[in-house]
């Protein structure tokens, strides 16, 4: 995947040039950030929305297509959907909201809100129905909206099944999980890739706007099924997001009738680190990759740490990850990968001033912690514990 | 740690007073309650406590109540190698004062404070300062000997083990500190950690009611698309039932156009019931006519035959009563003829009665039209014709008269029999004699009525004279035919045959004129003529371009006009009134009553001889008059009946019936059909069907509103959820949750490895206290047997605390010891620690307030060599009120009174 920092000027002749967000989940909350970094992230999405309004400004879009879950939930906060329209205020074309399957349009929507209503920007239009939308000439837009939370057919099965007026692109805008895509295909409100790619053979649709999935993805090999990927990232398991795609599309079905190219837009980074330890050495050196990171302050660290340590090696960890916990967004301790043991046979221990009955504890707790059972990292902790209340060196 | 010497000024209740203390054996300080015993123990305690300058809350009690002085607290001690002189003073000239020997140092102030402490904490263990030193509340208490450091390490010494010399001790006091940071003693989390607890907890409460309050959203989002499915489905439902109704409307409003159209069948049927009804009766009216034709002709027949008997018998009995009967016959002839007038106006008011029975059928307006018309006609008719009953009667009585007297007269005269012989003028009462006959073979008779000439030529004249009866005869006949004449005047008739048509018109006219009244009333039948008017134009509508059946009811209709115009001009003037009328009448029978007495009387004087023949004469008379009458009404009846039939033949009569009946029958049949298809419309069962489908409707309806206020109170109540951002503190509780939960983790963990880390140590400590359990009970042992017996023994616990006490092989729990013996045993413990902890220099002295105030003197005793004992080697300090209790069982106590 390609990123250009500039895009020339917009298409010459009967050609569009547009943007391609989804999943923005405002209202969205990471249970691994605390307060402070929580409020940063949720501003971050909301700031998002400007620097995408930047790029339509700078590469002269003509509308920007979101397709879908704009929000988090259809009862985010009040101060959200404010936000939300305000930051919408700052994008100076036309722009296409679809209600997906976080914020679908069920009694009671954050799309029926009169908060929303009082406050929606003019030249923001909520697709909540399939008629088609002109945004420019020789342009339409088709929105299919998700009604319900737990929808009972492909979304976008009821679009787009007559092909457009003779010299009009259709852009369709659609939410959910893509057939080829899918881990579990019982589900029924799958999007059907091959009606789609049909669709597309048969110049029904010249474009299409997928939003659900986080990561960006092109879907199949017609070049014109995309996911955009989520503005900010929300797991480290996301391909690629922060980005939002600009569309060209002209008249034509080779692939030189569109350009679909990846603009930055993401500004926090989540990530998955898994170390092994065996010594200070590997100690020093998740120290140091700890350190080199840039921007802590908007970066998520999942980290993972396997392998076995001194008492005085555990307590520099210990202390290693709770220093960069205050550097980072958040130093996510990854329980499934964090399998720390304590060398029983360290000499510190032989030489702690402990005598009788005390020694005799320390002894079986270094028993405990070489055999390896399930206790033995309760029992390295209390050897810890010993190790330091007995005047041991950290 | 030795005692050597404490001064107090100014504490509590003492105002100065200075002990001194051996360093060796034991002190026995003997004072009353309230002299301040116990208040040695609290100023040792404060001096190393609390600086000058302290403000706690146990310090201000000991200033002397009411006094503002400063006090003062000075000690003399042993702490290690170091003899120690302490003195301080608090609230007035706050000093503290420290000096040492050997070395010979001093400090003052916060320094001197400091120093002692430090001092005193090198010194004296507090484990054992806590177990030796106790205050009267603390007697009673066992102390554990595990807890104290001092004795652990003698222990260590005297179980020969790795000698520990409580080197652990710090250790454990570390452990345990860590532990308390995170656990109670008994085990509950505390502190930051209970906290942490505490607020996972709440984070997870809050989480759950925020993710309650949003289910109770998703709930109401679930229901809210239910109801609008419900809804939708019931509004389409709905649209259904109300097709349904409008179409039962429709057919209900089909049914009642049925309804109407059955009704005007059923008056349609009634009035062909009617025109039914009306030509049967004219049928039946010709048929009684014939019937009565019929009846007459044999009557007739009868009284001709009875006539011509009587007249063949008179007539060969008697020549005159021939010519009297053919008179008779002659007269009844004529009055036939008049009768036939009579007969010709009957069958004119059949005619009229009839058209308007025709007309009915047509237009029954014109029916009631022609009805009135009849009315005024005969009403006319009636007043034309003013012969009632009485007159006729009267007529017919004077009549009979004139027939009576005619006969009488005839019988009564001579006859003159002329017989031409031979040519020549023969004149009988002034005309030829050819005149009067036929022929010249048969004679000429003249009834000598009055006189009568024969002139025979100028040869003969011969004048007959009837006799006197005869002409009494005829003047009684004249009169008969006077009274007749005159009558039949007043009536206006020109006789009686005019007379009898007259009666007859009568009759008819007065039935005709009830006859029109009945059938205007009938035929209005409680109508008013316009409502006539206007059923005609329906009805008229309805026929209308039916052809009419061409009948002769117009020219009857002139017929009778011309009639009644040509009877007007023949008949006879009326009499002015029915009254005067009747006047004559009776003035008439009462002359010719007279009359008659006068010719009875004269022929019973007359002829006696006569009676038989005359009353032959008047049987023929009698039996030819009723002939005539009878043959006159069969004439009448025979007239009425042709008339009636060129009026309107049998035929069609039958013939009208015949159409009435089928009309009438068809139109039945209409109305059945009519009828039967009402039923089978089942207009009973559409009106219940459309009242239950009208039910259906507006319960539809009403569960459509219903639907919809709901859906509206979940909206409503949806909009107000989605202001509140549920979703949001949902998200909010989670990562609220999750960073309580990871700071809880991590506290966890370290409680864990605390609590982990104290039960190892704790285990394996108890496992060596073990160890020194066996020399520490020995010492124990020891001691009490001095007081109860050699079966005295001591069970410890893992503390190295006393657990139960054996004596005899009977063992008590410390807690269900006496007081008394819990003491005992409490002091036997001390003394048992004492010893252990005496031998290195270490120990502290062993100071009882007030103890063994529950012993018997027996033990009492017992335990007074025991504190002796411990004197030997240890200083013991013995607080009491009651001398008695020690001096004399403490040998080489020395006592101090205070």
């Amino acid at each position: 995947m390609t990123s250009t920092t500039s895009v020339p000027h917009p298409p010459a002749g009967a050609g569009v040039r547009f943007l391609h967000s989804g999943d923005w989940q405002l209202g969205m909350m990471r249970r691994f950030l605390g307060p402070e970094a929580q409020a940063r992230y949720g501003q971050a999405r909301l700031d998002a929305i400007e620097r995408i309004g930047a790029v339509a400004a700078r590469t002269g879009a003509a509308f920007v297509v979101v397709a879908g879950d704009v929000f988090d939930a259809n009862q985010v906060d009040r101060q959200v959907v404010l936000r939300a329209c305000e930051a919408l205020r700052g994008i100076a074309c036309p722009v296409y909201l679809l209600p997906g399957n976080h914020d679908s349009l069920e009694p009671g929507s954050v799309w029926t809100s009169p908060t929303l209503a009082a406050h929606l920007p003019k030249h923001v239009d909520v697709l909540r129905d399939t008629t088609p939308r002109r945004p420019v000439d020789g342009v339409e837009v088709v929105g299919a909206p998700w009604r319900t939370r737990r929808p009972l057919a492909d979304p976008l099965a009821e679009v787009a099944s007559d092909p457009p007026a003779p010299g009009v692109l259709r852009v369709v805008v659609g939410h959910g999980q893509v057939d080829s895509l899918a881990p579990d295909l019982d589900e029924p409100a799958l999007i059907r890739r091959e009606a789609l790619e049909r669709a597309i053979a048969e110049g029904r649709i010249h474009y299409a706007a997928l939003g659900d999935r986080h990561s960006l993805t092109s879907v199949g090999d017609s070049g014109r099924i995309w996911y955009a990927g989520t503005p900010e990232p929300t797991r480290p398991e996301e391909d690629h997001p922060g980005e939002v795609l600009v569309v060209e599309l002209r008249h034509g079905t080779d692939a030189s009738a569109r350009t679909v190219t990846p603009e930055r837009v993401g500004t926090w980074r989540l990530l998955s680190r898994v170390v092994e330890v065996d010594g200070d050495e590997s100690l020093d050196s998740l120290a140091s990759w700890l350190g080199e990171q840039p921007d802590k302050t908007r970066t998520v660290v999942r980290l993972g740490v396997r392998g076995t340590l001194s008492v005085s090696g555990l307590t520099r960890l210990e202390m290693l990850v709770d220093a960069q916990q205050e550097v980072y967004a958040a130093i996510q301790r990854w329980n499934r990968h964090w399998d720390v043991g304590v060398t029983p046979d360290d000499a510190a221990l032989d030489h702690l001033p402990v005598s009788g009955p005390a020694r005799a504890a320390m002894e079986e707790l270094r028993l405990a912690v070489a055999s390896g059972t399930d206790d033995a990292a309760s029992a390295a902790d209390a050897l810890a514990l010993l190790h330091r209340l007995a005047g041991g060196a950290a | 740690m030795r005692l050597h010497r404490l001064a107090m000024r100014d504490f509590r209740g003492v105002v100065e007073r200075e002990l001194t203390f051996d360093e060796t054996g034991v002190t026995v300080v003997v004072g009353d309650n309230e002299t301040g015993k116990s208040s040695l123990l609290e100023a040792l305690a404060l001096l190393f406590e609390l600086p000058d300058d302290s403000k706690a809350a146990k310090l201000r009690s000991v200033q002397p109540v009411g006094r503002d002085v400063g006090s003062e607290v000075e000690a003399e001690v042993t702490l290690g190698e170091t003899r120690v002189h302490y003195r301080k003073q608090w609230f007035r000239q706050r000093a503290t004062e420290l000096r040492t020997e050997p070395d010979g140092r001093t400090w003052t102030g916060r320094e001197a404070h400091d120093e002692a402490v430090r001092l005193f904490r090198e010194h004296v263990d507090q484990t054992l300062w806590t177990a030796l030193v106790v205050g009267q509340e603390h007697a009673l208490a066992v102390p554990a000997a595990g807890s104290v450091a001092a004795v652990l390490t003698a222990l260590d010494e005297a179980a020969g083990g790795e000698v520990d010399h409580g080197a652990s001790v710090p250790l454990v006091t570390a452990v345990e500190t860590e532990y308390l940071r995170y656990f109670t003693r008994t085990g509950r989390p505390t502190g930051d950690y209970a906290e942490a607890v505490t607020r996972r907890d709440e984070q997870q409460a809050r989480l759950e009611e925020a993710t309650a309050g949003l289910a109770e959203v998703e709930q109401d989002v679930t229901r809210a698309e239910r109801l609008g499915r419900d809804r939708g489905t019931l509004a389409t439902r709905l649209a259904e039932q109300r097709l349904r109704v409008a179409e039962l409307e429709s057919r209900r409003h089909a049914a009642d156009e049925l309804i109407g159209q059955v009704e005007r069948l059923r008056r349609d049927s009634e009035l062909a019931t009617q025109h039914l009804d009306a030509a049967g009766g004219e049928r039946e009216r010709r048929e009684t006519l014939v019937g009565e034709v019929r009846q007459r002709e044999e009557a007739a027949t009868t009284a001709l035959e009875a006539a011509r008997r009587a007249r063949l018998t008179l007539h060969t009995a008697e020549r005159e009563w021939q010519a009297a009967t053919t008179r008779l016959h002659a007269a009844r002839q004529e009055h036939a003829t008049q009768r036939a007038v009579v007969r010709s106006l009957d069958v004119h008011l059949t005619r009229l009665r009839d058209r308007s029975d025709l007309t009915e059928l047509e237009a029954r307006l014109a029916a009631v039209e022609d009805a009135r018309s009849q009315e005024h006609q005969a009403a006319a008719a009636l007043q034309r014709s003013p012969v009632d009953a009485v007159a006729v009667e009267a007529a017919e009585a004077a009549h009979l008269e004139v027939l009576a007297a005619q006969a009488a007269l005839t019988a009564g005269s001579p006859t003159l029999v002329v017989r031409r012989l031979g040519p020549g003028e023969i004149e009988v009462a002034g005309e030829p004699l050819d005149g009067l006959t036929e022929s010249a073979e048969s004679p000429a008779e003249v009834v000598v009525e009055r006189d009568t000439t024969v002139r025979v030529g100028d040869l003969v004249e011969l004048t007959v004279r009837p006799g006197a009866g005869a002409a009494e005869l005829a003047a009684a006949c004249a009169r008969a035919e006077h009274t007749e004449s005159r009558l039949l005047a007043e009536l206006g008739q020109a006789d009686i045959a005019a007379v009898r048509r007259a009666g007859r018109a009568r009759v008819e006219a007065e039935r005709a004129l009830a006859g029109a009244r009945e059938t205007l009333t009938r035929r209005l039948d409680g109508r008013t003529f316009e409502e006539l008017i206007a059923e005609r134009d329906v009805l008229a509508a309805r026929v209308a371009g039916a052809v009419e059946p061409v009948s002769a009811a117009g020219d009857p209709a002139e017929d009778t006009a011309e009639d009644a115009a040509g009877d007007a001009m023949v008949e006879p003037p009326v009499p002015d009134t029915i009254e005067a009328t009747r006047t004559a009448l009776v003035r008439a029978q009462e002359e010719e009553s007279a009359a008659t007495q006068v010719s009875t009387d004269a022929e019973t004087a007359e002829a006696a001889v006569r009676k038989e023949f005359e009353a032959a004469r008047e049987e023929a008379t009698e039996t030819r008059v009723r002939a005539e009458q009878a043959v006159e009404r069969c004439d009448d009846a025979r007239t009425s009946l042709l008339l009636a039939r060129e009026e309107r033949a049998d035929d069609t009569l039958a013939e009208a019936v015949r159409k009435a009946a089928a009309e009438a029958e068809g139109i039945a049949t209409e109305l059945a059909q009519a009828a039967d298809a009402m039923s089978a419309s089942g207009v009973d069962l559409l009106d219940e069907r459309l009242i239950e489908a009208t039910r259906l409707r507006e319960q539809l309806a009403g569960q459509v509103e219903e639907l919809q206020d709901e859906l509206r109170l979940v909206e409503g109540r949806l909009e107000m959820a989605g202001a509140q951002g549920l979703a949001s503190a949902v998200e909010r509780a989670n990562a609220d949750l999750a960073h309580a939960q990871q700071h809880h983790d991590t506290l966890a963990r370290r409680a864990a490895a605390a609590s982990r880390l104290r039960d190892t140590l704790e285990r394996h400590r108890a496992e060596s206290r073990r160890r020194y359990a066996a020399p520490l009970r020995a010492r124990i042992d020891a001691l009490g047997r001095v007081v109860h017996g050699s079966s005295f023994g001591v069970a410890l616990g893992d503390d190295l605390e006393v657990e139960a006490r054996v004596i005899d092989g009977l063992r008590l729990p410390v807690s269900s010891l006496s007081t008394g013996a819990r003491e005992q045993l409490a002091t036997i413990v001390r003394l048992a620690i004492a010893g252990l902890t005496a031998v290195d220099g270490s120990g502290v002295p062993v100071v009882l307030d007030d103890a063994l105030g529950w012993s018997d003197p027996a033990r009492l005793e017992a335990m007074g060599a025991l504190l002796a004992r411990a004197g030997t080697t240890g200083q013991v300090i013995l607080l009491t009120c009651a001398p008695d209790r020690y001096v004399g069982t403490v040998p080489g106590a020395r006592v101090v009174r205070i």
